[in-house]
Parts: C-alpha cells; structure tokens; sequence
C-alpha cells in the first residue's frame, strides 16, 4: 500500500507539477513510473475509430542520442486490443513500415525540431511494432532515438502519432532503468533498451533536425511574422498598406513598417530583400509587375530612412509567386503582399 | 500473448490519485467509473527479466483517468456552433470546444475539441482546418489571440532544408480528422509562447465564431 502511495504521489506530481521525482520521504525506494504528460486519438484520425490513450514519460539525454519514451494503449471499455496498425501511423520514407517514428521533438527556444535519427537501410532508430499486440486496458511502452540536444535545452516539446502533443517535458540525464532487452515493454515492466552506441554512432544527426517557424500575426491582419533561428519573413498585407491600385504608404501602414524598421536595427540585420507581390487582377495602369515593385520600393525606402545602415534589395514579382489561388476573394486578397526578409544576427 | 503477473491494486491506486489530485486541486478525478483492469492482461511481445524488477504504476484507466482531468475529462469548457464544409458544396453543423490553453515559458498548447451536431458521423475535408495548404493534411489554421501581446499566435511548422512554406512542412498540430461524429475528437497544437502577463484568450477554430475569455492555465 505504502509503495502504492509513492508511486501514486510520482505519477501526480510528475504530471502536475512537472516533477519526476517522489516527495515521500522515508518511503522505501522504489522504480520511479514518470509521467510528463498524456494524451487521447482516434485510430486513423476516424472519429468513429479506437480510442487509443498514452503518455509521455521522459525525455532522457544518452551518449550521442536523445531518448523519448512514450506509452500507448487502448482503453479498457474500448475492448479493442492494441495493434500497431491501431496506435501507430504508417511509415514515411525513409522510415520503415511498422517503425514508431512518428515522432517530433522540438526546442522552441531554439527553434529546432527533431525526429528520429536514421541508419541507412534499417529506417528509424525507434522500436519496432510489427509485433505489437495487447490486451485492452494495458499499455505499452516503446522509444525513439533522436539527436542530441543542446546543452542548454532544458524542456521540450513532444509530438507523437497524429500530431497530439505534451508540452514543456523535461530534458534529464540518462536512460531509464530497469532496461529490458526488448522494443516493447508492458507498462510498469521496465523500460525498452536502447541501441548500442555504435549504431546510434552511424546515423547522420543532420538528416533528422529541422528548422522550427514560429509564425505570429498582429491582431489588425496586417503583418505576419515567420521566424526561424536564422531568418525572419515579415509578410506585409498590401490592403493595409496600400490603397487599390496605389504604391503610396497609408498613415497606418507608415507607422507599421516604420517600427518593423527598429525592429529590424534592435536585431542587427544588415541586409534585407524586400519583394512585391500582386493576385492575377491586370493593374491597367502601370502592370502588375511595375505596381509590385514599386510597392516593395516604398516600403523598402522607408526602412532604409529608420535604418539607414541597411543594404537593402528590390523585388517586383507581381502575380507570378502566388501563395493561395486567385479564384477567390480571400486568396486574391492574400496574394496581394509585400515580404520582408532579414537574417537574424547570431 | 505473454502474461504479466504484476500485482496491481488498481483501486487502491485510483483512491489514492483521488486523494493526492484533491491534495492538489486538481478537480474531477474520475477513477471509480473506470472498469478495473484485468490482472491477467497481456502487455507486448516477450520482455525478458521483467518479472524481477516489477514497478507499479498506472494502468491505462490510471492514465485515461489523468489524460481526461489534464483536458477537462475532454469536455471542453467552451463550446460553440458552427459549420464545416462537407465533401460537397454544403456544410454541417457542428460543435467545437476549448478544452485547456496551457501557457509554458517558451510555448503554448492549445487543446479543442470538435463534434456534429446530429451526433451523424461527417467527413472531414482536408481544408476545412487548413484553407491554405490542404495537401499537407493538418490543422494549421487554428490559432490563439493574446489581448496582451496583440498577437495572433499560429502553430509552429517545421521545415525541411532547401523548402519553403508550405511544402516541406509539417505542423506542430494534429492531422485532420477524417471524419467526426457525436464523441468528441481532442486535437492538439503547440503554438509560439503567451505573453507571461496573458490570463484570458480567445481561439479561433475556422468555421466557427471566435471562442473568448478562455482561461489560460499556466505551468
């Protein structure tokens, strides 16, 4: 009863609080059960599908590889047993069919995102669930290797099958014990083990990190930002800013590209390329063409006035890089753009 | 199957998470109407020297215990009505929930909820929740209001090397629902940061009118 307690208490706090570690003090010592955080899909995105259930239970830094271990399951009054083709989804190239890779890490700080190294020829170093059978109301536990995170990665966050997510887990030290010598390992049994160091050695780290994009729009519709650790793309509403027809800066749209400009100096870009874009509407005028790059020039000669370091580029595409179909309002209104693109100072 | 022989006081556990969630404040602890789990029930496939290093701990009632109180037992605390496109040129009626914003120091998890109307199983087309890049079958376009910031919050995409948006990428953000009926289908995505002052926001699910005042829940 007393060891039911703790791990009662573990489990809580880990998934209220965060915590992996018990409070009980004086308790005997025993096998911690972490729980960083849960999660509830359909099978196959089906509403009608099995309910199938899980946790994240840690996220651990090993020699060369960063583990995750997650559990899944389905529920007891499901009555449907678990089957890799009901918990897991398909393998994507270059991962294997019935490999758990479905699997993303990310590092919001750092804007990186990680998903499961790769060895040439035998898909994902995750566990293999081809054999995967339970009973309903067990769940089981399975891995996946990933690369290694930087140092100064405390949290992350964890996507697992069909996008469902566990935010803010932990990053610890070390593998979990007990290990046991298989790819699937019942929940409360143990832990999977993990491959050997010389074959998480032979994956290439870089084939399985990724650019993170942040992407925040203002409330007023005008400007929406993507950002990764490297670059930054300002994308400029032309209605806002511009009337019909017109390359002229409204009032607003001034002091909208005018605090871009500061902002762009605080972050210490030196170069910007700033590009027009229209829909498929003629501009009988001057062309569409001619009005995209006028427009860019516009905004790009104010920024040159805020910042006046800067090199800046000019671009006129006109309708040529669309980015929703001109079939309707909304998508012209859309295409109808002017993008702003720096590199972030390192 | 293999057989495992842990002992489990499963209802004992329950009562005990019970306790430790009122401890905690955490309301709605639901394990007395959870079935009890078979101690016979398999796990997986063979998991050599287990039995001699047992832990206890949660079965999946535990679990699907926790996961509904970490989501408000999935029922949203906000709901609203709306429409979503069918296959055709119609629509359907239907709900959708709030069921936690969850503010971290370098992120935000949004979790909503979706349902029919009629309780009739609908299929989902694959711009319904991403208007702009369908084929990367996702649900890009829900998004989060911060009053304090000024911001609308989208989830993050990962990109590829050498690809731009929106090829290439592939979103922070559960897959599109293929189909919904009467239960609630929970779907997920992790979003840039709140502002730390940020108490309340609103969400946007496409189809259906803006969810406000959501409490934000912070960790």
């Amino acid at each position: 009863m007393r060891r039911t307690w703790l791990v009662a208490a573990t489990v809580l706090a880990s998934l209220t609080l965060g915590a992996t570690q018990a409070a009980a003090e004086g308790a005997p010592a025993a096998p911690e059960l972490p729980v960083a955080g849960t999660f509830t899909y359909p099978h196959f995105g089906k509403a009608s599908g099995v309910r199938v259930v899980g946790a994240v239970h840690a996220v651990r830094r090993v020699p060369g590889a960063t583990a995750v271990y997650y559990s899944v399951g389905t529920a007891s009054a499901s009555g449907a047993p678990l089957r890799t083709n009901v918990a897991f989804q398909p393998g994507m190239h270059p991962y294997k069919i019935g490999q758990a890779a479905a699997v993303t890490v990310t590092d919001p700080v750092g804007l990186t995102a990680y998903r499961p190294l790769i060895v040439e020829g035998s898909g994902g170093l995750v566990s293999d669930t081809t054999k995967l059978t339970a009973d309903p109301g067990r769940l089981v536990v399975v891995y996946a290797m990933l690369p290694e995170l930087p140092a100064s990665t405390t949290t992350v966050d964890v996507q697992l099958e069909w996008g469902v997510s566990v935010t803010n887990v932990p990053v610890e030290d070390g593998a979990l014990e007990p290990a046991v010598d298989s790819d699937l390992v019942a929940l409360g049994d143990g832990w999977p083990a993990l491959p050997p160091a010389d074959v998480v050695a032979s994956a290439n780290p870089a084939r399985s990190t990724f650019a993170l994009m942040s992407r925040v729009a203002d409330t007023e519709e005008a400007t929406t930002t993507e950002e990764t650790a490297e670059e930054v793309s300002v994308n400029l509403a032309a209605d806002f800013f511009f009337a019909s027809g017109e390359w002229t800066l409204s009032a607003k749209g001034k002091a909208k590209v005018g605090a871009l400009g500061k902002t762009i100096a605080e972050r210490g870009a030196t170069t910007v390329k700033v590009t027009g874009h229209t829909d498929s509407v003629p501009d009988e005028r001057i062309g569409n063409d001619e009005l995209s790059k006028r427009r860019a020039q516009t905004v790009a000669d104010l920024i040159t006035a805020t910042v006046p370091g800067v090199t800046i580029t000019v671009d006129g595409r006109g309708q040529s890089e669309p980015v929703a179909s001109n079939g309707t309002d909304a998508g012209k209104a859309k295409n109808r753009r002017v993008t702003v693109d720096y590199e972030v100072a390192k | 199957m293999t057989t495992t022989t842990t002992p489990r006081s499963t209802r004992r556990a329950r009562g005990a998470l019970c306790l430790l969630a009122a401890a905690l404040l955490v309301a709605g602890c639901t394990g007395d109407d959870a079935p009890e789990p078979t101690a016979s029930g398999s796990g997986s496939t063979p998991t050599p020297g287990a039995t001699a290093t047992e832990l206890e701990g949660p079965t999946v009632a535990d679990v699907e215990a926790m996961a509904g109180e970490q989501v408000g037992a999935t029922e949203p605390m906000k709901v609203v009505e709306g429409e979503i496109p069918d296959t055709g040129d119609g629509t359907f009626a239907a709900q959708a929930g709030v069921v936690a914003v969850e503010a971290g120091a370098s992120s935000t998890r949004l979790v909503v909820t979706l349902r029919t109307t009629s309780g009739a199983e609908e299929m989902v087309p694959l711009d319904a929740l991403n208007e702009w890049s369908p084929l990367t079958m996702d649900v890009r376009d829900l998004s989060v209001t911060d009053p304090v910031a000024q911001t609308v919050l989208l989830p993050y995409l990962g990109l590829a090397e050498g690809k731009t948006p929106p090829d290439g990428t592939f979103c922070l953000c559960s897959a599109s629902p293929k189909t919904l009926d009467g239960d609630w289908v929970t779907l997920y995505a992790t979003l840039p940061p709140l502002d730390p002052a940020t108490t309340t926001v609103s969400v946007d699910v496409p189809g259906f009118p803006t969810v406000t005042e959501v409490p934000v829940t912070r960790s």
